[in-house]
């Protein structure tokens, strides 16, 4: 008996987190300032792992 | 059990040979690009394909060169580790998970497969070290989103709490003040510096297992003084606002945005590089 009250209390739990969590889980947008946003940023990135290949070929 | 070290294959055949390492590549980006779809959807139904291209899907720069860093580690590196059943039984549940239209069930996949290849393979192998890159990708793909909005409450106050007690302004619940100052700024959930540190935290993952840097005290103070640079540039963005209100619309939305996050990104990189100079810098 205690081990179905015991996991009924464990899927009260995790019906409750999902409950609570399901608008990031749904994926509803919360505006979010994004670190490293755009094409430029890619660039940016990619131009500092061509210089450290750059400097790891030179030793 | 972890993986041993495999021989490989002689001639043409080892290209063809289905690892485990190539088995859990194709799976973490199939994953990862289902997880990121959502904002990826979002961002074209905003900013049209060209624009949505161009905002990179609103999927972090940092992001996209972590999936790379991972594939290559997955696909470049020499290991003939043999599939096993299991394996092949989270392939089909990753091939599921991207057949629903629910972008977070593939980031919980991510999640799984990321946690199952981190504990099998072998310690410092390529498939552990990507492994836990994936594994950061899916904190900023879900896990971050989630933390804010089941503990939106305490993770905004903190933020003001941290605000209050650095720049000495006034504070209650997630609204900042400066004493005798004109305006008060909410905290919300755009504000909070979690985003901010979910993406530091892939930036540091991501460079410490691509150049193999062991976890120790160093990597866990170059991870520490990522986090730390994120959070101290939202503070300061947030007390530019309550000390120049006039200013806020520009610091908040406008060029000051842009210069925070090129601040942040800038300071999160180089703290990253430095911390990790031995292996990064080593002869390759």
């Amino acid at each position: 008996m205690s081990r179905v009250v015991d996991l009924a209390l464990k899927g009260g739990l995790v019906a409750g987190f999902v409950a609570i969590a399901s608008p990031a889980l749904a994926g509803v947008p919360t505006p979010v300032p994004l670190l490293g946003a755009g094409v430029p940023a890619l660039l940016a990135l990619g131009g500092a792992y061509y210089l450290v290949r750059k400097a790891r070929s030179r030793g | 059990m972890t993986d041993a070290a495999c021989e490989a294959p002689a001639g043409a055949a080892a290209s063809l040979v289905l690892t485990r390492n190539r088995l859990y590549g194709g799976l973490f980006l199939l994953a990862a690009l289902n997880a990121a779809s959502g904002a990826a959807v979002d961002a074209i139904g905003d900013l049209g394909v060209a624009g949505a291209v161009l905002a990179l899907f609103n999927i972090s720069a940092v992001v996209w060169m972590a999936l790379a860093a991972g594939l290559a580690l997955t696909w470049r590196e020499p290991d003939y580790a043999p599939v096993r059943p299991l394996d092949l039984w989270l392939a089909g549940a990753v091939a599921l998970a991207a057949l629903l239209p629910v972008p977070a069930v593939s980031g919980v996949m991510l999640t799984v497969v990321g946690l199952h290849a981190a504990i099998t393979a072998g310690p410092g192998s390529p498939l552990r070290r990507a492994a836990i890159i994936f594994l950061a990708v899916s904190g900023t793909l879900l896990w971050g989103k989630v933390l804010l909005t089941v503990f939106t409450r305490p993770v905004l106050e903190m933020d003001s709490w941290l605000m209050s007690s650095l720049l000495h302004v006034r504070q209650e619940g997630n609204v900042v003040w400066r004493e005798g100052g004109a305006v008060a700024a909410v905290v919300s959930t755009g504000c909070s510096s979690i985003h901010g540190i979910s993406v530091a935290l892939v930036c540091w993952a991501a460079i410490c297992q691509y150049f193999a840097v062991p976890l120790d005290r160093r990597s866990v103070l170059t991870a520490l003084a990522a986090v730390l640079a994120t959070m101290a540039v939202n503070m300061a963005r947030i007390g530019g606002i309550l000390v120049s209100p006039e200013w806020a619309r520009i610091i908040h939305d406008g060029w000051g945005a842009t210069v925070s996050m090129w601040v942040t990104l800038v300071l999160v990189t180089a703290i990253c590089l430095f911390g990790a100079r031995r292996e990064v810098f080593a002869r390759a």
